[in-house]
């Protein structure tokens, strides 16, 4: 319980306004979504973390200067593992025709790839393009090098996955869940680098400041939004 | 005491051979030991043998009285003794044994100098074959022993020492059986023993006679001689008090000196008296003579019976000699027969020794048929006390572990008020929790990793581990309760009745079965009520394919590499990372796990593998075989849930999220609107409910609970415990206003499932009626809604997926659902 690496924790009713923030997390199977959320809301990492089947929610708050900013994680699920090679695979992905309920209105997404993977890195690339092509255009996106600890299995290189992330306006972070490495650090410059003052994200019709934030409009528009168009 | 050793009776059996050499050999199988011993005879064999089941039972009657009085004692009494399980009982036993053998010593025991006399003198007749095992041997068994040998003396002595009287030897009859622990006649030399032990057992009636006869004539002649001895001693001693009156008299006269007639004629007086008296003396002489001359003769007659038994023990020797050369003659014609019938001068004497034997050894099976018969009921009785006991026991275990629970609950409670009220104490309050969480949850006792009977690690983790750990308390509490009340047992009986009749056939479908489902299924039955659900929807496809289609899977092109194969490697350590069989890659469930998920990613390739169903094929295998989990996987996939749950984008699992919806809005209304005032799509909570038949952080009892059902009845079965789940959580949930809490409160609602009954209660009357139809015309109209959603999104590229599904080759084997 004390090992909890969470600093940044709202004192009381502060005198900040909060803001909330949606997240959602994406990358290929096993890099280690749901370990990086598990360290960063409650401290704990499992060397086999079961694996997500459609999508866990979970919450943390992260205290800036004078806003305290909350965030809602969706934490989604990674298989794809079929048509990979297809220039479109994002239509025939298992969980993609699903994916656009969680991105849809998240005004912050992590993709996340596995260092010791190199394929993963490729999928993450994919994840960004579809990010830009069909989330909330002030979307902020942060790309996280999980498994930072198996250096010695490393796939991808890290100055490569800078230029990459540069040159697509990325946060970019090798992290590691397991040492908790850049896990907390991650997720405060998401909320550093979103916007506080008007929440614009997207096309939720999210309120500024306000502790309600809604999702996203109901299951109706599956079709429309911002989704392929 | 001398003892040579001891030996448990407690759990003992006993038997012995006809066949063997040695005829009075039996042995004592007890404590996984087998004692030989040999009696003398055979009748002191069987002796030995009643006398040793009389024991036991005697001393399993009163270790169930003990355990009845200790059941009404206190709590910690008992529980401080554990309850005998059945590995620790013969330790157990033994003690108690040794406690309870004081009391049956019996009050007429001649003490330990004679049971230690004996005991010395029947060592030489042990003969004990496991020389390795303790034998601590006290004759303590021999207590009885000093009845015997008074009994022996009594009757050995009966003619010389009229000391003892004869009344006592009948009594000691009736009493040596039941109070014999061990009586041991061998411990008796030679005929002494056999003497002995025939009479007990009265199979020799001439000899039996012929004793009798004579304490009969004793008893008579014995008595009156005394008496007239009596009589006669009695007789002269007046005679003496009259001749010391005389002459005190005569004195008297000289002392006086100066005699008057009165004083003559006192002297006349005393004259005749002493004349009276001396008659009467001589009366009495003539009496005793003639006494004397009885006893006399009577001696005499106590001779001539003297003579006569030791000429009916020398007619007896020789009759023994007699048999004695018989059995060596017929042991030589056994020996050689042959040789005998070929010689065809002696075919009779042949025929009716043979007869002879086997009459004797058909006798021998028969007295061991009838011993073995008394020792099976015996034992049996034994046997069914135990479990009578055992259940005592558990019950009450059962009952105090509900108490203990209760408790803790409430301490649970206080500790949980304790930290809101009081935000100083807090830390204190949390750490008690902690440890009051970890210290102990009912059913574990060790210290090393502790696994729940399912083999899942119990462990508190999270945040909420207080309110999971209230909520299970409570869950173990009940079950507690029930088993107390009796409900749990008498469905396993029902159960019990059912499997019996069901034989080798597969689960019908019945209403009584469907709600005796719905009762539970016991642990020990779920292997089979699950196979037999799995076979009833796949018996047909399987009879189709190769008989081992399974294996053929598995063993196909094991070295291609696929994307399944891959996705399935990656899965494997993470589908229940917290049960033992599932926790490292050279754990049994992995190795089977991945076979299974690789033979059914070849059977349908158009699935492949899709997370979720590792999950399925994991619980599958916790209570089937690799290869019928397989099947298991394949009936769930195939045949239970719609086309398309898992395959491309999972169309018919999308539409059962929306059907739900719809479900939800009839049943719970309010629910449905507060989550659509806060823009909650079920999709969000429930949509892995669905994938993964409920393995979702559902505590893994009430996951089995909704397998049976849903293994049983078919995927109708996942929409009523959707509901249900909600319907229980619906207040709760009404009192939450933002969507933060609400997906807060939903992410953590399904690891407080513990009440299975509860949930049981509103999955099959609260949200009732629950119409298949009504489901299946929502599941066609939502399917063709989201095909056309999906249609915009692919654009032309939904042609191709179509196509793909139409080739499914199982869709021909599709089961008749119920509806």
């Amino acid at each position: 319980m004390a090992s909890r690496g969470q600093p940044q924790r709202p004192n009381g009713s502060g005198q900040s306004k909060i803001c909330q923030f949606k997240l959602v997390l994406l990358g290929e199977s096993a890099v280690g979504k749901s370990s990086l959320v598990l360290r960063f809301v409650k401290g704990q990492f499992q060397e086999y973390q079961e694996s997500t089947i459609g999508a866990a929610f979970l919450t943390q708050t992260v205290c800036l200067d004078d806003v305290t900013v909350k965030f809602e994680i969706w934490d989604t699920a990674g298989q794809e593992n079929i048509f990979l090679i297809l220039p479109s695979f994002c239509r025939y992905l298992r969980y993609h025709s699903l994916a656009p309920m969680y991105y849809r209105g998240a005004q912050t997404a992590i993709v996340v790839y596995d260092i010791s993977n190199a394929e993963s890195f490729q999928r993450a690339k994919a994840w960004v393009k579809e990010l830009q092509r069909q989330a909330s255009p002030n979307i902020v996106i942060a790309l996280a090098g999980n498994k930072a600890d198996l250096a010695n299995k490393r796939m991808v290189d890290a100055d490569e996955a800078q230029v990459y992330a540069e040159e697509n306006g990325l946060l970019f972070m090798e992290t590691s869940a397991k040492t908790a490495m850049n896990v907390n650090e991650i997720f405060l410059a998401i909320a550093k680098k979103l916007p506080k003052s008007e929440q614009g994200g997207g096309g939720a019709a999210t309120q500024g400041g306000a502790r309600v934030v809604d999702i996203n409009k109901p299951a109706n528009n599956s079709g429309g939004g911002g989704c392929c168009k | 005491m001398l003892a040579l050793g001891s030996i448990s009776l407690a759990n003992a059996s006993l038997t012995f051979d006809v066949d063997t050499e040695k005829k009075g050999q039996f042995q004592i199988r007890s404590d996984g030991r087998i004692y030989v011993l040999e009696a003398p005879s055979q009748e002191a064999m069987m002796f030995w043998l009643q006398q040793l089941q009389t024991k036991r039972h005697e001393y399993n009657a009163k270790l169930a009285n003990m355990t009845d009085l200790s059941l009404t004692k206190p709590a910690t009494g008992l529980l401080g003794e554990e309850p005998l399980s059945s590995e620790d009982q013969s330790a157990t036993n033994q003690s108690a044994a040794s406690d309870i053998l004081p009391h049956i010593r019996p009050p007429e025991c001649v003490g330990e100098q004679t049971a230690d006399k004996v005991s010395t003198s029947g060592i030489s007749n042990w003969s004990i074959a496991n020389i390795t095992t303790e034998i601590r041997n006290h004759l303590s068994h021999g207590r009885g022993d000093g009845n015997l040998i008074r009994r022996k003396q009594s009757i050995g002595d009966r003619f010389s020492s009229p000391g003892i009287s004869p009344n006592a030897s009948p009594l000691i009859t009736e009493k040596s059986p039941s109070n014999h622990r061990k009586s041991s006649p061998e411990e008796f030399p030679g005929k002494d023993c056999s003497e002995v032990a025939t009479e007990e057992k009265s199979s020799n009636p001439h000899r039996r006679r012929s004793q009798s006869k004579h304490a009969a004539n004793n008893q008579p002649q014995e008595d009156p001689t005394k008496s007239l001895n009596n009589q006669l001693r009695q007789a002269t001693s007046p005679t003496h008090s009259t001749k010391e009156e005389i002459d005190s008299n005569e004195n008297e006269q000289f002392v006086s000196g100066n005699s008057d007639e009165k004083q003559l004629l006192r002297l006349f007086e005393n004259q005749q008296r002493i004349n009276e008296l001396q008659l009467n003396v001589k009366k009495a002489r003539e009496e005793k003579e003639d006494s004397e001359f009885k006893l006399r003769v009577t001696e005499a007659e106590m001779k001539s019976l003297n003579d006569e038994i030791s000429l009916v023990k020398e007619v007896l020797e020789a009759k023994d000699q007699v048999v004695v050369s018989l059995t060596e003659k017929l042991h030589q014609y056994e020996n050689a027969p042959l040789v005998l019938t070929g010689d065809g001068a002696h075919p009779q004497p042949i025929v009716e020794n043979n007869y002879f034997l086997w009459r004797e050894k058909c006798a021998a099976f028969e007295i061991q048929n009838k011993f073995l018969n008394s020792e099976i009921i015996g034992l049996n009785e034994i046997q069914i006390a135990r479990e009578k006991r055992t259940k005592q026991l558990e019950s009450k275990l059962a009952a105090l572990t509900a108490r203990h629970c209760q408790i803790q609950r409430k301490y649970m409670m206080f500790l949980k008020n304790l930290s809101v009220s009081n935000e100083e104490s807090k830390q204190l309050v949390d750490q008690l929790i902690k440890e009051a969480a970890e210290s102990d949850s009912p059913s574990n006792n060790s210290l090393e990793k502790q696994y729940d009977m399912f083999g899942f690690l119990k462990n508190v983790d999270d945040d909420n581990a207080l309110e999971k750990y209230t909520s299970q308390l409570s869950y173990y509490q009940q079950t507690m309760e029930n088993e107390v009340s009796g409900v749990d047992v008498a469905i396993a009986k029902k159960w019990e009745t059912v499997m019996v009749s069901l034989g080798g056939k597969s689960l019908p479908l019945t209403p009584e079965i469907k709600s005796l489902i719905r009762a539970g299924v016991p642990h020990e039955f779920r292997s089979k009520v699950w196979s037999s659900c799995v076979h009833r929807r796949v018996a047909k496809f399987r009879k189709s394919m190769v008989t081992d289609y399974y294996w053929r899977l598995v063993n196909a092109d094991t070295n291609s590499y696929s994307l399944a194969i891959n996705q399935i490697e990656m899965d494997l350590l993470r589908t229940l990372p917290n049960n033992k069989f599932y926790d490292s890659r050279s754990a049994e469930g992995i190795i089977k796990l991945r076979r299974i998920l690789c033979a059914y990613s070849r059977h349908n390739p158009d699935i492949g593998y899709c997370q979720g169903m590792n999950r399925l094929a994991a619980v599958a295998l916790l209570y089937l075989s690799e290869e019928e989990a397989f099947w298991c996987l394949i009936a769930i996939i195939d045949f239970i849930m719609p086309t398309e749950y898992y395959a491309n984008s999972m169309l018919a699992a999308q539409a059962d999220q929306r059907v739900l919806q719809e479900l939800l809005t009839e049943k719970l209304p309010r629910l449905a609107a507060h989550f659509n005032q806060h823009g909650i799509e079920l999709t969000y909570i429930t949509l892995q409910w669905f994938l993964t038949v409920y393995i979702d952080n559902i505590p893994i009892q009430t996951v089995f609970r909704i397998w049976d059902c849903f293994l049983y009845e078919g995927d109708k079965i996942l929409f009523r415990f959707a509901v249900a789940i909600f319907k229980i959580f619906e207040e709760h949930f009404l009192h939450l206003d933002s969507s933060t809490e609400i997906l807060t409160a939903s992410s953590e609602m399904s690891s407080k499932l513990w009440d299975v009954n509860k949930l049981m209660h509103a999955a099959f009357f609260e949200i009732n009626p629950f119409p298949m139809n009504a489901i299946t015309n929502k599941r066609v109209k939502h399917i063709a809604k989201l095909k056309v959603e999906l249609m915009e999104l692919e654009k032309g590229r939904i042609e191709r997926v179509d196509s793909r599904t139409a080739k499914r080759p199982v869709d021909q084997y599709l089961s008749d659902e119920e509806s």
